[in-house]
């Protein structure tokens, strides 16, 4: 025992106080400490696969993890569009990731997974944890985003990712035509009919997705009859027959097709076509989700100017509808089945930290759903656009219905059959309650 | 089956057998077991038949069966006639006859999802090749939104589909055309048959057996046709090129209704067996009746 005698034993002491406080404080996104997090094997969903570009933002992640929990191993497992049939039938058999993006609290389609406890619960580690400015882990996130992390106030997923709807414009098309990004109704008219005066095509449009043509539709929706009351007709819960703003929304879109307003040979168009044509500067306008400039990197001109604003205002529109958004948040869950939950948590704080979020905005031009983030640069009024979603609600695009096939049918079908020219707005209107009557039988 | 040959039986079908059952046999019946069950998280409840009545009034589902058999038919006229007029040039030709049988058949080794990508962009409406073409040749009333438009949008697939399989139909009929025998031919025209009587009353009653086949293929094909259409339209515009194999993998992977996706791809599998044991009784009757003529 010549070591307790000789006083190095005082040494050993105050190395294991040092770690025995490194350990007990509270941990913080992007610090050092890991307090109750063993290390274990982790299964994580990455949106991009290996070898990509963007790959290196998932494993950078988890190298921070592996370095921070040592013995931790991590299998990085591709769940984007393509993977996800693969995956889905995981979930359905009860093999799931460890982390995956797989719920949506505005997508009803995805509720199931909650009501079945196959998500581990966040609301503790989001409401205690602390953030990197100061705040927990809950208010770091912009109160817009919140609603698409819970179901019945329980958090089940954290996001990495915003996404908004919005116009982009070709700001020098405009310029030089004298048009200003539209703001209201009337604005959108007359763009439309200057830049056809001049042989421009004022937006572009992707004819042969019921999405991307729906928006539009879902939009002045939106602003005709208010966020709430657009989610409960598209998804067949009051019937549109019985809101006039329905009717009126139509008219609208059947203004817009008859104005021109959409590029000629939309309804044949294919959206990576469209998008082509938008930054070879064919047309002035193109409604779109926040993804598109991620999407279209290397077809973008360096020079182009690219601006983004708010769908316009309609006047005659329901007050609640004017400044609301479409968008979403890009989210993480944590499987219940996970035998490394904490582990699981560990990687998706380290995943949204600050920096983190920052380094994706500047590479990748993800939008951060966290407040001081800065926006990726290079789109005019992207700030203005995020800000504005601490003022107003954000609903999520597609109404959701993107991920239930027949009331996406039951909904955009009647739409595209209006854009085509094949019906009249009242005819639209009847439309969708004969499909959604039909759903219920 | 001779006495000699019964031994060999067994080991000869049991792999085939097998193999019939791990990749057909099991995932169908497991697709109808799935179909009255709901699985959920690990857990199984017994849901009898309430998936088929909702199917019953779907008629989005019906509306892309109905597509299904427009598939079926436009093909078959767009598949037959061609590649048995290409077959019987072929069999004419006396130089270069491989050559042109390896350009005919090139489309055929080419993935569906390439050829489908490159006819999606063939079919632009603003750039593409086929309405670039029109306009360059002052045909510009010919032009159209292709994949855009309802009334061609089916059809524009179709011919795209059959480009790529017309390879395999023309060197199968070219090689039914080469076992008939020159002695019938050399018959017919010594009994005064012109080449048109030749090929109709001789050529074709020959090539019945191929044809038959080659037919009841098609249809089979037909009902699970799903990358041409998921490919170049996703079922647009306005549903219109909607098939009832695209319709079932947007039900299962599109709203992740795996149970109800089940129900429908049974029905989908049943109309395919059916609609094949007809064409094969019908096609097979006509078969005897001209053999016992």
């Amino acid at each position: 025992m010549t070591w307790f005698r000789d006083g190095r034993w005082m040494g050993l002491a105050a190395m294991l106080l040092t770690a025995a406080v490194a350990c007990g404080g509270t941990a913080a996104t992007g610090s050092t400490s890991v307090a109750g997090v063993k290390a274990g094997h982790l299964e994580v969903g990455v949106l991009w696969p290996q070898g990509s570009p963007e790959f290196p933002a998932a494993e950078r992640v988890g190298n921070q993890l592996i370095k921070k929990v040592p013995g931790t191993t991590i299998t990085y497992t591709f769940a984007n569009t393509a993977a996800r049939p693969k995956l889905d039938l995981r979930w359905q058999q009860g093999d799931p990731p460890d982390v995956d993006q797989v719920f949506n609290g505005a997508s009803p389609s995805t509720y199931h997974l909650a009501t079945d406890d196959q998500l581990y619960d966040l609301t503790n580690d989001v409401k205690t944890t602390q953030w990197d400015n100061g705040q927990s882990w809950e208010q770091a996130i912009r109160p817009a985003f919140r609603p698409f992390l819970t179901y019945q106030g329980k958090y089940l997923a954290v996001p990495d990712q915003a996404v908004l709807i919005g116009l982009y414009f070709n700001q020098k098309v405009l310029n030089e035509n004298g048009v200003k990004p539209p703001q209201t109704w009337g604005d959108l008219m007359n763009a439309c009919s200057t830049l056809n005066a001049k042989g421009i095509a004022p937006i572009e449009v992707a004819g042969t997705s019921p999405y991307y043509k729906g928006m539009w539709f879902d939009y002045l929706l939106m602003r005709e009859v208010g966020p709430q009351a657009a989610f409960d007709i598209a998804w067949g819960k009051t019937r549109a027959a019985d809101n006039p703003g329905v009717l009126r929304a139509a008219q609208h879109l059947q203004e817009m097709v008859q104005n021109h307003c959409f590029a000629k040979g939309f309804e044949g168009s294919q959206f990576t076509a469209v998008q082509l044509d938008f930054f070879r500067g064919k047309a002035g306008m193109i409604l779109m989700g926040t993804w598109l400039v991620g999407e279209m990197k290397t077809s973008i001109p360096s020079d182009f100017q690219l601006g983004i604003t708010p769908f316009p205002t309609l006047p005659d529109g329901a007050s609640a509808g004017q400044q609301a958004l479409f968008g979403t948040a890009f989210a993480w869950s944590v499987a219940a089945k996970s035998k490394d939950p904490k582990l699981a948590v560990e990687y998706l704080r380290l995943e949204q930290s600050k920096q983190e979020q920052a380094q994706r905005a500047k590479d990748l031009g993800n939008i951060s759903p966290y407040t001081g983030v800065p926006v990726p640069a290079g789109v005019s009024g992207l700030d203005n656009l995020l800000a504005k979603t601490d003022k107003t609600s954000v609903t999520i695009y597609y109404f959701g219905l993107n991920k239930d096939k027949q009331h996406s049918d039951a909904w955009y079908t009647p739409v595209a059959q209006l854009f085509f020219g094949k019906i009249d707005p009242q005819q639209m209107v009847s439309q969708i309650d004969a499909n959604e009557a039909n759903l219920k039988k | 089956m001779e006495r000699s040959m019964r031994p060999l039986f067994w080991p000869m079908t049991a792999p085939a057998l097998a193999l019939y059952w791990l990749v057909f046999g099991i995932p169908a019946l497991l697709t109808v077991a799935y179909s009255v069950v709901q699985v959920s998280g690990g857990g199984v409840e017994f849901v009898g038949a309430a998936r088929y009545l909702r199917a019953l009034h779907d008629h989005f589902f019906w509306s892309a069966m109905l597509h299904t058999f427009q598939y079926a038919a436009e093909g078959t006229v767009l598949l037959f006639v061609p590649g048995l007029y290409l077959a019987w040039c072929l069999s004419q030709v006396k130089r270069f006859q491989r050559l042109f049988r390896v350009l005919v058949f090139a489309p055929v080794v080419m993935s569906a999802l390439v050829v489908s990508l490159i006819w999606k962009f063939i079919y632009n409406p603003n750039w593409g090749l086929l309405n670039q073409t029109l306009h360059s040749l002052h045909l510009d009333f010919l032009a159209r939104q292709w994949l855009g438009d309802t009334s061609t949008a089916m059809t524009a697939v179709v011919i795209a589909a059959v480009w790529h399989s017309i390879g395999l139909w023309v060197v199968l009929i070219g090689a039914g055309l080469e076992r008939i025998h020159p002695e019938v031919l050399e018959a017919a025209k010594v009994d005064g048959a012109g080449a048109w009587q030749e090929f109709v009353w001789v050529t074709l009653p020959q090539l019945f057996p191929v044809l038959r086949s080659l037919a009841i293929l098609w249809l089979i094909e037909s009902m699970h046709a799903f990358t041409w259409v998921y490919v170049m339209t996703e079922g647009g515009p306005i549903n219109s090129t909607e098939v009832a194999a695209t319709y079932v993998y947007a039900i299962a992977f599109q709203s992740q209704d795996f149970g109800y996706a089940t129900a429908l791809a049974t029905i989908v599998l049943a109309a395919t067996a059916l609609v094949a044991v007809l064409a094969f009784r019908v096609l097979y009757r006509r078969d005897v009746v001209e053999v016992a003529a």
